[in-house]
């Protein structure tokens, strides 16, 4: 009987002793490694792109959007920036833009002398959308600024659709599109040809001022042409990322195609576009490791509507023929109907390649994340997906230096039909999992 | 009518004499008692049991008669020097009234010394109570969808426990106990500054078993009202677990937009097993052999019960397989639509339980007998008694 009392006695101081108590000195801060967190006070924001900076910190560029039920001057939408620390936290809120009209947002990139470039579209109406450019700093402080708007051969505004920005020693390329189809160097196409849309490609100094008139800021054939990304290769050498829905050979009808074109020494270079009888349409583009390819993504709509993420990888250096394309190929993944031109593809450190897309296949839209390898094929089995109810977008996708994954886009938040939209950042671990 | 007086009749006759019989009885071993103790004082032992045992026999006499006649038989054996029946005379006696307690002042020396061999301490001592309770959130980790300053209140909870235990009477005064309840837990936790002047609410309701084992010390003294006190550790297991979310929009022109919806089942976001020290005490109350008490008891959670790798997601069961996408990190509609995530958290638990303590008696002789004490006591006072005396000289 002793005994035994004494051997529960014993269990029981024991167990006590054991019975460390989970708090801050036993479990790591989940915050600290994996989140989802919402930006945006009052009325509906989105995310479109981030700067990460090497101390974790970062910027997140969106548009706001003040509730409807907002009365006086401030009702136009604006663009957004968020600083915020390596948890998420926000260390700073700006918004930009005039007061009187809307702006979106589209791409942020770091410039050389550590401030940002933002780019965007002003709407001076719906249809005749401008250029925005400004650079602020880390400060939020706005150090200068453009609009431009252009003007077809009859001096009427156009509609400019912006797409990326790029950061060069001397200044900056917005690529984009526009409905100006008279300035390319090849001059417009017969009125009622078709020619709806050329690619853009502005040149801005550093104190943005657009590049002299021996730049060609568009270019195009009798289709519709969009330019997405600018890489610059070489002193004076470019090439344009985008695609066109031109009737490329061996193609019976027009179907749009990804396509890279280039510029060299301020001339229109060669250029090519290729891919299958779909249309595909290209809208990230990414350099590979060791800067030995070009990685492009996008979408790839079938005759029914469905899509599916379509990639490429193409060399180095392009000789705008149809041998730089090293792999091309849609991912099987049926993403579903009427998804938007959007993705974003990032060369991870650790092989392969991380690609962020929108997904409807069920009655909402959701992101979808996946990996590839580098010869372009899944190597998760299974895509990630996030959202919720009503439309979510996405916007890019990084990966971190310890691996990490960030992402960020818009999800609606509240009631489907009447909530909001807010930025919205994720931070994953490199297998896309909110986990540690 | 008169049928029914036919048969009332001889059974109103029946009950009337039975009465007056038992009645009759009573007044007899009454006589009895006190007859036998005339004897005893007379100095006449040898025929003390055969007077008592016909009442003792047919059981006429009340638990105090009883009672006062196995004392007296006690005492009259071990004058006869008849141990063994002075021993079942007084293991009679606490089968009658297990808590008697034998002492100096009211009963003779020898029959203190004879109650030292034996006890009626139970062995196990099962109860049940039932009882509100309410819950303590602890955060460990903020673990906030807002990159904004939130700031989180609780508000106390109200749930129900209902369960049983048993205690292992180590010593009369030292208990192991061991339990099994189930209750309902729950807390409300109101974020505000979500979105940053948007208010958040969520309510928990949470179903558990819990296990406890302690040990007790119990005051039980011939008293009443006997206080009691604990202290251990408790393993509990989490049954069930929903949230009701609420999110409230506030606008710049003073409206609001509420989002609410279904309450959610939310028990594969957490830990099911959690661990807790608990300290308690209450009193008992006695009724007859029997106790009610009352039992107030803090249960310190010690482990964190948010699952950190199902937090944000929805609970795979129940997604659709076919859908695109791993169904294991599917996020959850807390996320997206109400802006919650758990934080990670302990969960104190302060309850009020009322119940019911059956003592099972089990009169019985015990080894060896505790009589070192007395004999201690008895000396001294001889010691103190003569020593007055050769002052008094």
């Amino acid at each position: 009987m002793k005994r035994i009392i004494h051997f529960i006695s014993r269990g029981l101081m024991s167990g006590l002793l054991l019975l460390s108590c989970d708090s801050q000195n036993s479990i790591t801060d989940p915050g600290s490694t994996h989140f989802i967190k919402f930006y945006g006070r009052d009325g509906d924001q989105t995310g479109v792109d981030m700067v990460v900076l090497p101390d974790g910190s970062a910027f997140l560029f969106g548009t706001t959007t003040p509730s409807p039920v907002t009365t006086g001057a401030d009702q136009t939408s604006q663009w957004y920036l968020v600083k915020i620390d390596p948890k998420g936290a926000i260390l700073g809120e700006y918004q930009f833009g005039d007061i009187t009209l809307n702006e979106t947002a589209i791409d942020i990139e770091l410039t050389l002398d550590n401030n940002l470039v933002l780019v965007g579209n002003s709407y001076k109406s719906p249809t005749d959308k401008n250029v925005f450019i400004k650079i602020v700093s880390f400060d939020g402080v706005e150090l200068k600024s453009a609009l431009v708007a252009l003007k077809n051969s009859s001096n009427l505004d156009t509609d400019e659709n912006v797409a990326s920005v790029t950061v060069l020693s001397d200044g900056f390329i917005v690529a984009g599109s526009t409905s100006n189809v008279d300035l390319k160097p090849t001059g417009p196409n017969p009125p009622n040809s078709g020619d709806r849309q050329d690619a853009m490609h502005l040149r801005f100094n550093s104190d943005l001022t657009l590049v002299g008139s021996a730049w060609p800021k568009t270019s195009g054939f009798l289709s519709y042409d969009a330019a997405v990304k600018v890489m610059q290769v070489g002193a004076s050498q470019f090439f344009i990322f985008g695609y066109t829905n031109r009737v490329v050979p061996g193609h019976l009808n027009a179907d749009y195609n990804f396509w890279t074109s280039s510029i060299i020494n301020s001339t229109l270079g060669p250029n090519i576009s290729y891919g299958p009888t779909d249309d595909e349409k290209l809208s990230s583009v990414a350099i590979g490791p060791l800067s030995t390819s070009f990685i492009l993504s996008g979408i790839t709509y079938n005759q029914a509507g469905t899509s599916d993420i379509y990639v490429s990888r193409l060399k180095r250096n392009l000789d705008m023929l149809a041998s730089d394309a090293v792999f091309q190929k849609p991912l099987s993944i049926i993403l579903g109907l009427n998804v938007p031109v959007r993705t974003s593809i990032f060369t991870s450190a650790s092989n392969g390649f991380l690609v962020l897309a929108n997904e409807s296949s069920t009655t909402s839209q959701n992101w979808l994340l996946t990996k590839i390898n580098d010869e372009l094929t899944p190597s998760w089995k299974l895509p990630i997906i996030f959202g919720g109810e009503g439309l979510d977008n996405i916007g890019v996708v990084k990966e971190l230096p310890d691996g990490r994954i960030l992402m960020i886009g818009t999800m609606q938040t509240g009631k489907p039909e009447s909530g909001e939209t807010k930025m919205t950042l994720i931070k994953v671990n490199n297998e896309g999992k909110l986990i540690d | 009518m008169g049928k029914a007086l036919r048969i009332l009749f001889p059974g109103f006759i029946f009950l009337l004499f039975a009465g007056h019989g038992f009645a009759q009885q009573t007044e007899d071993c009454d006589l009895s008692l006190s007859h036998s103790e005339s004897e005893f004082n007379a100095g006449h032992f040898y025929g003390i049991p055969s007077i008592l045992n016909e009442c003792l026999s047919t059981n006429g006499f009340t638990k105090e008669q009883k009672v006062r006649a196995y004392l007296l038989l006690s005492q009259v054996y071990l004058i006869i020097d008849d141990p063994i029946a002075a021993e079942d005379s007084y293991l009679k006696l606490l089968k009658v009234d297990p808590e008697y307690v034998a002492n100096e002042a009211r009963d003779p020396i020898d029959v203190v010394f004879l109650s030292k061999k034996f006890t009626s301490t139970p062995i196990f001592t099962p109860h049940f109570r039932a009882g509100l309770n309410t819950s303590v959130f602890r955060s460990i980790y903020t673990n906030s969808t807002q990159p904004y300053p939130v700031t989180a209140e609780s508000s106390p909870r109200f749930g129900a426990q209902v369960g049983g235990g048993i205690d292992w009477n180590i010593t009369d005064n030292i208990s192991l106990c061991i339990e099994a309840d189930f209750g309902t837990k729950g807390y409300e936790r109101v974020r505000s500054g979500i979105g940053f002047n948007d208010v958040q609410t969520v309510i928990s309701n949470q179903t558990w078993f819990d296990a406890p084992l302690y040990f007790k010390y119990s005051d039980n003294r011939d008293k009443r009202i006997r206080p009691f006190g604990y202290l251990g550790i408790a393993g509990s297991l989490l049954i069930n677990a929903t949230n009701s979310f609420s999110l409230n929009d506030s606008k710049p022109n003073g409206s609001q937009l509420i989002t609410e919806g279904a309450t959610e089942n939310v028990s594969y976001q957490h830990i099911k097993l959690n661990r807790s020290w608990l300290i308690g005490g209450g009193v008992k109350y006695k009724i007859g052999k029997n106790f009610l008490f009352a039992d107030l008891r803090y249960m310190g959670g010690l482990s964190n019960i948010t699952n950190e790798n199902t937090v944000y997601y929805s609970d795979p069961s129940k997604v659709d397989k076919s859908s695109l996408g791993n169904p294991n990190y599917v996020l959850s509609n807390n996320v997206t639509r109400y802006l919650y995530t758990s934080d990670l958290f302990r969960l104190d638990n302060i309850s009020l339980s009322f119940g019911y303590i059956v003592p099972i008696y089990n009169p019985r002789k015990i080894k060896v007998a505790k009589t070192k004490s007395l004999s201690r006591k008895i000396k001294r006072r001889n010691n103190s008694s003569s020593s007055e005396e050769d002052s008094s000289k």
